[in-house]
């Protein structure tokens, strides 16, 4: 039911994809997905994390780009691979055009303040807004007063405009990933309120659902395993 | 007259040992940091065994400081996580609910790991989970260690315990 839309895992994170799997399952969640970025490959230990039961694990892609025209070229390249793909967006252009493209699935908003053109944009498009809790960890004092002014005013223009949101811990370790009660917790300093954070984080598993049954392509992972290793006690 | 306190149960998650000084400093900053003077949970450390803990706070303001907790993420320099495992009225059914009577204690371990790209020492096992210093220096990351399983290990380990992690 709840997933932790955006992992990253070794070489662009400390940990591997088992780890990962392994703490977000005793965290609470039904699965998450790790992120290639720009497609390149080199993540390394899923074939290890297959054998963890009882949580899924999605491959998605993050694309990132200097420019709008380089990001829609990637994005065409990348989308028929992967059954979910995030922007993320690094600059004010980036986040207008990743916005304006139904083809993605989540923008990750580094840092602007959402314009009404690009609320409506995301509305039509179905764009979700991925709400990005790792600056209210990392931060302190007054950059993350700054940080939290921003998020609430977003949070708003998306309540608004009718915009999907989705909660991440952005994890590079597993030490980042915060449980789904302690995501809703922070997700309400925001003015997030519980309903429309339980849906946050249900929305990547329903989005995955559906991609997967248009894009099913070759060279997808998605690994999805019963629980038939579950001892009777709850090992592994 | 009603509890009108919660007593808040976590476990701890650490590279490094730390005591419950170190633990109360930083639920206190990190408390303090995002309610600040007026927040109304007052919180207090009541007991911490070097991995599970309990923390006091007033009625109604349980959520507040499972958010601050969330926040935590280095204690005395060392990365870490605080995981809440569960909220009660009494110092009593938290730890009978909560904190598991008989648990597993991470191993340490010198073994030596040589994975493809990944190469270093087991610094210590808890359950599947393995924590390995790696040999060279990794761009770009904040933590010791490298985060793995028994699983990412070519043919197993055999220090890692069959059962699951303590619970």
């Amino acid at each position: 039911m709840y997933y932790e839309p955006r992992v990253h895992v070794l070489p662009h994170g400390s940990s591997s994809p088992s780890r990962m799997a392994l703490v977000a399952r005793r965290l609470g969640f039904s699965g998450i997905i790790v992120m290639s970025i720009n497609g390149s490959g080199g993540l390394q230990g899923l074939d290890a994390a297959h054998r963890i039961g009882g949580i899924s694990l999605a491959i998605g892609v993050e694309v990132t780009s200097k420019d709008p025209r380089s990001l829609r070229g990637r994005i065409s390249a990348l989308r028929d691979r992967y059954p979910f793909l995030a922007v993320h967006a690094t600059n004010e252009s980036l986040l207008r055009e990743a916005l304006d493209d139904p083809r993605v699935d989540l923008v990750v908003n580094s840092g602007f303040r959402l314009t009404v053109p690009e609320a409506r944009s995301a509305k039509r498009n179905q764009v979700a807004l991925a709400i990005d809790l790792q600056p209210m960890i990392r931060l302190r004092g007054a950059s993350r007063s700054r940080w939290l002014d921003l998020q609430r005013y977003n949070v708003r223009v998306a309540r608004k405009f009718g915009i999907s949101l989705m909660i991440t811990a952005s994890p590079r370790s597993h030490l980042d990933l915060r449980a789904p009660r302690d995501m809703i917790a922070m997700a309400h300093i925001l003015g997030i309120t519980r309903e429309e954070a339980l849906d946050a984080l249900r929305l990547p598993g329903r989005i995955l659902e559906m991609n997967q049954r248009r894009w099913a392509s070759p060279g997808v992972e998605v690994l999805e395993e019963r629980a038939n290793y579950l001892k009777r006690d709850g090992g592994i | 007259m009603r509890d009108r306190r919660r007593y808040m149960v976590f476990e701890l998650e650490s590279e490094g040992h730390l005591d419950a000084r170190d633990i109360s400093l930083e639920i206190q900053s990190s408390y303090l940091s995002l309610f600040g003077d007026s927040g109304g949970a007052n919180p207090r450390l009541i007991s911490f065994d070097g991995r599970f803990g309990i923390v006091r706070c007033r009625n109604g303001h349980a959520e507040e400081l499972r958010a601050a907790l969330a926040t935590v993420h280095t204690i005395a320099g060392f990365r870490a996580a605080i995981r809440v495992r569960g909220v009660s009225g009494t110092i009593k059914t938290a730890t009978e609910k909560y904190i598991p009577q008989s648990s597993i204690k991470p191993e340490e371990h010198r073994r030596r790991v040589d994975l493809k790209g990944i190469s270093g020492v087991i610094v210590s096992t808890r359950g599947h989970e393995i924590d390995v210093s790696p040999d060279g220096h990794i761009e770009g990351l904040d933590t010791r260690y490298l985060g793995l399983t028994y699983f990412d290990l070519e043919g197993g380990c055999d220090y890692a315990d069959g059962t699951s992690d303590g619970v």
